[in-house]
């Protein structure tokens, strides 16, 4: 099967999951129009520059953090594609070449439909699992505590990076059978917050000591499926099901356990600094702080061209001149059936902006 | 047992508890730990509320929503999408969150 149609297959299956009332602090449809189009020109041009310049996907790669960000981005690109000039072909094309980047990122299916999202080897688990320190005692309300810390980075991750842009921030990736390095059924989980002190977005956060997190577990006897979007779902209780673990706090190993509620503490606390300046913000403080987060998100790309990674003054003139998009919040959304056409770029189908 | 509602299982569990709706953020302020938080949907700003709650029904949402996804980390009930959360239930009613099968019981008078 082609790979456009494999990832349309991905997208629907994970957009049927979801519901676009529940996007905050606005809906896409709200603020796609103002960048979308300037978005896939440039992203057109980027990609045809590491052609010639035969850049390595190894390293185009590297510009793009990780795969479930580039899955993330995708959707409104191929979308903002349709609001340009490329031709259908080049419209085609450009996918396809994300899908070349994802194949360089990832061990397993690109768009996850295993149920898996796996970035490390084999050999790269078994390497990891074999040289963690692993706290494997685990008391269930331990398990509790480090669920509940993973509950409060992925709030955060919604609160600096709004919904549906969350991977800006962090990825998580497995679960990876480790079932013959450890005992039966037994799984690896990553979650890596490897951005949760985006600065350059909210300065607020300038005193936060938090820089990243990575939280490594074992589950045993637990169905884990995540999707395309990272989605995560599973069969039983996370934390009854918890073997093992491993918390890094920024690069070391953070082992003092009843420290725990502590971090927890801090990063709700920086979490609810920024969703007040959110929730207090006027729309269209909220539409440009939207749109800078998609740019921030895309800073490595631009800063290897050379160029300033901020959001150009072409969009906050579209702003001013279009003015504002109101969507009415109980309005659904497109069905599934039109946002398949929608992603899909050989059709010409495209939303009504 | 009454069913009170329908609507998307969304995180497992079975879980009894005071009922409080959220319809703006002054309102996250009344959420007390073991209450049942019933809002038209969750967002970031909810997250310290959504800790101290027992379980997690809303209007709208699905699986891979922002309830949903907070609710199986935490390890608590949630159903999500039902439409009607916050007209049917009434703040301090005692219900019954079964989010194995996304259904909201009162129990017999």
């Amino acid at each position: 099967m082609l790979r456009i149609n494999r990832y349309l297959d991905a997208l629907t299956k994970s957009m049927s999951k979801m519901d676009s009332m529940s996007f905050w602090p606005l809906r896409v449809e709200e603020i796609a129009a103002y960048f979308t189009d300037l978005e896939a020109e440039d992203l057109h041009k980027k990609m045809n520059l590491f052609q010639e310049k035969g850049v390595s996907l190894q390293e185009a790669a590297k510009l793009f953090h990780t795969p479930s960000f580039i899955r993330e981005i995708l959707p409104d690109l191929i979308i903002g594609s349709k609001f340009t000039k490329l031709s259908r072909e080049d419209r085609i094309k450009l996918p396809e070449r994300f899908f070349d980047l994802l194949e360089e990122m990832h061990s397993g299916d690109i768009f996850c439909d295993n149920g898996k999202n796996l970035i490390l080897s084999k050999e790269e688990v078994s390497d990891l699992v074999n040289s963690t320190l692993w706290i494997k005692q685990v008391e269930l309300k331990d398990a509790q505590k480090i669920h509940r810390l993973s509950s409060s980075l992925l709030s955060l991750m919604w609160t600096l990076y709004f919904y549906p842009w969350p991977n800006m921030g962090f990825e998580i990736h497995g679960p990876y059978d480790v079932s013959d390095i450890l005992e039966k059924d037994y799984v690896l989980l990553i979650r890596d917050f490897f951005n949760p002190r985006p600065v350059d977005l909210w300065p607020q956060l300038d005193e936060f000591s938090v820089s990243q997190v990575k939280l490594l577990t074992l589950y045993q006897d637990i169905d884990i499926n995540i999707d395309i979007f990272d989605h995560m779902t599973h069969n039983a209780s996370l934390a009854s099901s918890t073997r093992g673990f491993v918390i890094y706090l920024n690069g070391d190993i953070f082992d003092n356990l009843r420290e725990l509620d502590n971090l927890n503490q801090q990063i709700l606390s920086k979490s609810s600094v920024i969703s007040e300046v959110v929730e207090g913000m006027t729309k269209e403080e909220k539409v440009l702080k939207f749109i800078d987060i998609r740019y921030y998100g895309l800073r490595k790309l631009r800063g290897y061209f050379g160029e300033d990674w901020h959001r150009p003054l072409k969009v906050k003139e579209r702003v001013k001149r279009w003015g504002l998009i109101e969507v009415p919040k109980e309005e659904l959304g497109p069905s599934i059936e039109e946002l398949r056409r929608m992603f899909d770029p050989w059709d010409d189908f495209r939303p009504k902006y | 047992m009454k069913v009170l509602l329908k609507g998307i299982p969304a995180s497992g569990g079975l879980i009894q508890g005071q009922v409080k709706i959220i319809r703006n953020l002054v309102d996250l302020n009344r959420i007390e730990i073991g209450d049942i938080l019933v809002a038209s949907i969750t967002n970031p700003s909810m997250i310290v509320a959504i800790q101290k709650a027992r379980a997690i029904v809303t209007d709208h949402g699905g699986i891979c929503s922002h309830p949903a996804i907070v609710a199986r980390e935490l390890g608590i009930p949630c159903v999500v999408g039902t439409r009607e959360a916050t007209t049917v239930l009434r703040d301090g009613m005692m219900v019954i969150v079964n989010g194995e099968e996304g259904i909201v019981y009162v129990e017999d008078q």
